[in-house]
């Protein structure tokens, strides 16, 4: 056992020198296709006839910093990240970025955490229930169901639940955001609707995820000997089966968690939620390159320090799992 | 003297009587003591106003990032030299009076003494000065900014509250555009620190601001303008701004007491609101401005007239009346409504003519001709003005494709020329100058950017109506101009621009002016209260 526990640490060890490597690319690749984006930054910054204005359009590269090389200006862009923290200024609002975008964090986190665990609350119990009782009434409702859940659009949901739930019942806030550190309670009743409207999608797709992936397990010799040795079926199942089976799921609820830090936009706009996706949004909108940057750059890095969890959480989930 | 020169005394005396005669009045009626000797709370009146608006700021700089005075709750911490009344008239505001010169290129400004900025320092000459240098920066102002201050060449301090506009041509619209949208006043000892604590005249003290979630403002204890029996305004204790973008979203906040006025209330929306809701919330029409269609004289297919004029014939604006505004607003075929002391009684426009349409078409060899039409992606009236005009245009025999763009493509777009019409939208002119000159001049980079239209006889006759502060004179002058437009068809014009706003009944003693402003001399929000 302990030489297994020192495989594990090893194999961390690794993987987190290897995101130095996965880092600089991604950089290397964000800076780059941000500077590709169709549009000038100083065109989008000033008016036509400053831009047109050669004195005026000097002074603002210079202050910007893109009258140097991009190789230089991506050198110099690292380096105040490396070596300082600093993320540099937003053209648009001409605020810290680093601030700006680490004080949405939470929001998103919150609701993205939130938006996965509602999935896997009614995902796995569902998708375990379809697949126990495969080709009944059970099966084809969670199977209709789960289709349902993927057709219908996020937007769409998050407005018929305002109704719905605000308006009509009166049960909800029809939106806003409450942080959970001013009051907890409140910042639940608030979190309920966004965090549903994403988390039943997610959940859709996960349950024909958890659904397919138990029925492989089921059929595997393993589970035809705990029953033979006489083992409860619940046993069987829910100990040793979903186990097995959950890797997958695993896997997809982790990738879900990394893009929804990003890729709630919509989301985010119907319930006025100050996440990361709407400023990037926002950002890309105005062309504000250096917001572009740093949020592209910090989900990126969230995305991958998610896939390295994910794949710690394999071990835990099956020991025999090798590593490496 | 001769008659221009007699004309302008004239004008003169009448402009300066008024300015008078507003003092008085407003002193009787209240609002002019200094604020050292009317600084009293109204006992009863106070409350958090939750404001919903479809619009966010997208900085907190107000020189370089616009605070829209109908949509965007941070224009409260400003004030202007100029203020307008809740009709829409521009009255004094940190300005006293001002006079002009026999040309109209000199205007003197004098400025009330005693008030302050938010962080106590007091509105001088000085900070007037450095305030439109700064808007001036071309690195700085929007072009929304230099346009409107673009006539003022120099400022001269003549002492500390007087202060001397010297133009770079005769502008009888100065006053309009010193308004504090958007030439509004920051403290100077303060921009640098602009873009993350804004500090302004308003009856409101910035607080905090987190873009697309909320807006906090706390009442400024020194604010200069008090009520009619000597109480400091404003009343509210505090103004929370939450921007929400889906127009469903925002109405269901409203009803469900999330939020306790909105601004604008979606078209589709407005007429089975106020049968349902009627009794529960106050609600008042308003005038924002005019949506018209743009004509490419720089490329394209509509350099020429008969494809303008039968494009012009093609337009029913009775299908957009109902279609696009579900019969709210009016039609229009010029930029101000009927009312309007800026309505011109003489426009001759295009009349909606299907037939003569085709027949010029045909006549042009243009059947089939394509036509590349952009509009604004995030605005709904514009769209669909647009899709409507487009299927007007396809039943005459243009094939039309529409492109919906977001803002920055679509300026790139309009600065290139790369189009061919365009759904363009303008804000209410509280001078009409700020529509004829800015949108149609030949030396406005603005109207370069949107038609690109030429004319020297329309530029002279709005030079000219420039030069003179004889509102009936002026009005003969824009007329001449725009029975130009009408036949030229740089423009043409389609619909008002309506917005229906909101509020619980709890929320007292506002009023929004009838262009749409939350704030104005005496009212709007600097009056409102919450009834408990």
């Amino acid at each position: 056992m302990k030489g297994k526990d020192t495989d594990v640490l090893k194999y961390t060890f690794y993987r987190v020198l290897q995101l130095i490597p996965v880092w600089l690319l991604l950089s290397i690749f964000v800076f780059a296709i941000v500077h590709a984006l169709p549009g000038d930054a100083i065109d989008a910054l000033v008016p036509a006839d400053a831009a047109s204005n050669p004195a005026t359009r000097a002074a603002l590269e210079k202050e910007l910093g893109l009258d140097k090389p991009i190789y230089v200006q991506y050198a110099r862009w690292l380096e105040r990240i490396v070596l300082h923290g600093d993320f540099g200024r937003s053209i648009t609002t001409r605020r810290t970025i680093g601030v700006e975008i680490f004080k949405r964090l939470p929001a998103t986190i919150y609701l993205a955490v939130t938006a996965v665990c509602v999935s896997l609350l009614i995902a796995i119990p569902l998708g375990t229930i379809a697949a126990v009782k495969r080709r009944t009434a059970v099966d084809y409702a969670a199977t209709a169901t789960s289709l349902v859940g993927v057709s219908v659009p996020e937007f769409w949901l998050a407005i018929l639940c305002i109704l719905f739930f605000a308006l009509y019942l009166g049960w909800l806030p029809a939106s806003e955001y409450r942080s959970p550190f001013d009051h907890f309670g409140l910042s639940l009743t608030h979190l309920v609707l966004p965090a549903g409207s994403l988390g039943v999608r997610l959940a859709a797709i996960t349950t024909r995820l958890t659904r397919s992936s138990m029925l492989d397990e089921i059929r595997k010799e393993y589970v035809d000997t705990a029953r033979a040795l006489g083992l409860p079926e619940r046993r069987v199942i829910y100990k040793y089966t979903l186990r097995n089976a959950l890797i997958p799921t695993v896997t997809v609820a982790g990738l879900q968690f990394a893009r929804l830090l990003g890729g709630t936009v919509v989301v985010e706009s119907i319930f006025s939620w100050p996440g990361v996706g709407l400023t990037l949004f926002e950002a890309i909108s105005g062309r504000d390159y250096p917001m572009i940057q740093a949020a592209v750059l910090i989900l990126a890095t969230g995305f991958v320090v998610m896939n390295l969890l994910v794949d710690l959480t394999y071990r835990w989930l099956n020991p025999r799992i090798r590593l490496g | 003297m001769d008659r221009q020169a007699q004309t302008t005394e004239l004008s003169r005396r009448i402009f300066l009587t008024t300015a008078s005669a507003a003092l008085l009045g407003a002193a009787l009626g209240g609002g002019l003591a200094p604020w050292s000797e009317a600084a009293k709370r109204h006992p009863q009146r106070g409350g958090t106003l939750l404001f919903g608006t479809r619009l966010d700021i997208a900085g907190l700089d107000s020189h370089r990032n616009t605070q829209y005075h109908v949509s965007h709750p941070a224009a409260a911490l400003y004030t202007g030299l100029t203020d307008i009344d809740q009709k829409g008239n521009i009255v004094p505001g940190i300005a006293e009076s001002w006079e002009p010169n026999q040309e109209l290129t000199a205007w003197v400004f004098r400025l009330r003494q005693g008030v302050l900025f938010h962080n106590g320092r007091e509105v001088d000459a000085e900070a007037v000065k450095l305030n439109i240098i700064r808007i001036k920066d071309p690195a700085i102002g929007t072009e929304f900014h230099h346009g409107a201050i673009q006539s003022i060449k120099t400022v001269d301090i003549l002492d500390k509250y007087t202060v001397r506009f010297n133009l770079s041509e005769p502008d009888a619209s100065l006053p309009a555009n010193l308004l504090h949208y958007p030439t509004n006043l920051q403290a100077p000892d303060a921009f640098d620190s602009a873009s993350e604590h804004p500090i302004g005249t308003g009856p409101f003290k910035f607080v905090s601001w987190t873009r697309w979630h909320e807006t906090r403002l706390v009442r400024f204890e020194n604010y200069w303008e008090t009520d009619a029996e000597g109480n400091n305004l404003p009343y509210l204790d505090e103004i929370i701004g939450k921007p929400k973008k889906e127009d469903s979203v925002r109405l269901a906040a409203l009803r469900t007491g999330q939020i306790n006025l909105v601004d604008n209330i979606a078209h589709i929306d407005v007429e089975r609101f106020k049968k349902s809701h009627g009794t529960k919330f106050t609600t008042w029409d308003l005038h924002l401005g005019g949506v018209f269609v743009v004509f490419n004289f720089r490329q394209g297919p509509f350099q020429d007239q008969r494809l303008r004029t039968a494009a012009a014939h093609a337009i029913d604006r009775n299908a957009i009346h109902h279609s696009a505004f579900y019969s709210q607003g009016e039609m229009l075929d010029q930029p101000y409504p009927r009312g309007n002391p800026w309505h011109l009684e003489d426009s001759h426009s295009l009349a909606y003519d299907p037939d003569k349409a085709k027949a010029l078409l045909k006549a042009a060899h243009a059947v089939g001709t394509g036509i590349d039409m952009i509009c604004f992606a995030n605005l709904v009236y514009n769209r669909e003005c647009a899709q409507i005009v487009q299927e007007m245009w396809h039943s005459v025999g243009f094939k039309v494709t529409l492109r919906p763009l977001d803002d920055v493509p679509l300026r790139e777009t309009l600065k290139k020329g790369d189009f061919h019409g365009h759904i363009g939208g303008n804000s209410y002119r509280f001078d009409p100058d700020g529509f004829f000159e800015r949108n149609l001049h030949s030396q406005s980079g603005y109207a370069q950017s949107l038609s690109g239209w030429r004319n020297e006889r329309y530029d002279r006759l709005v030079e000219e109506a420039k030069r003179t502060l004889d509102p009936a004179r002026r009005k003969e002058l824009y007329t001449e101009a725009w029975n130009i437009v009408n036949v030229e068809l740089p423009h043409f014009h389609l619909h008002e621009l309506t917005m229906t706003s909101a509020a619980a009944k709890q929320v007292q003693g506002y009023q929004p002016c009838v262009v749409g402003p939350f704030t104005h001399r005496g009212g709007g929000i600097r009056t409102a209260y919450i009834e408990t």
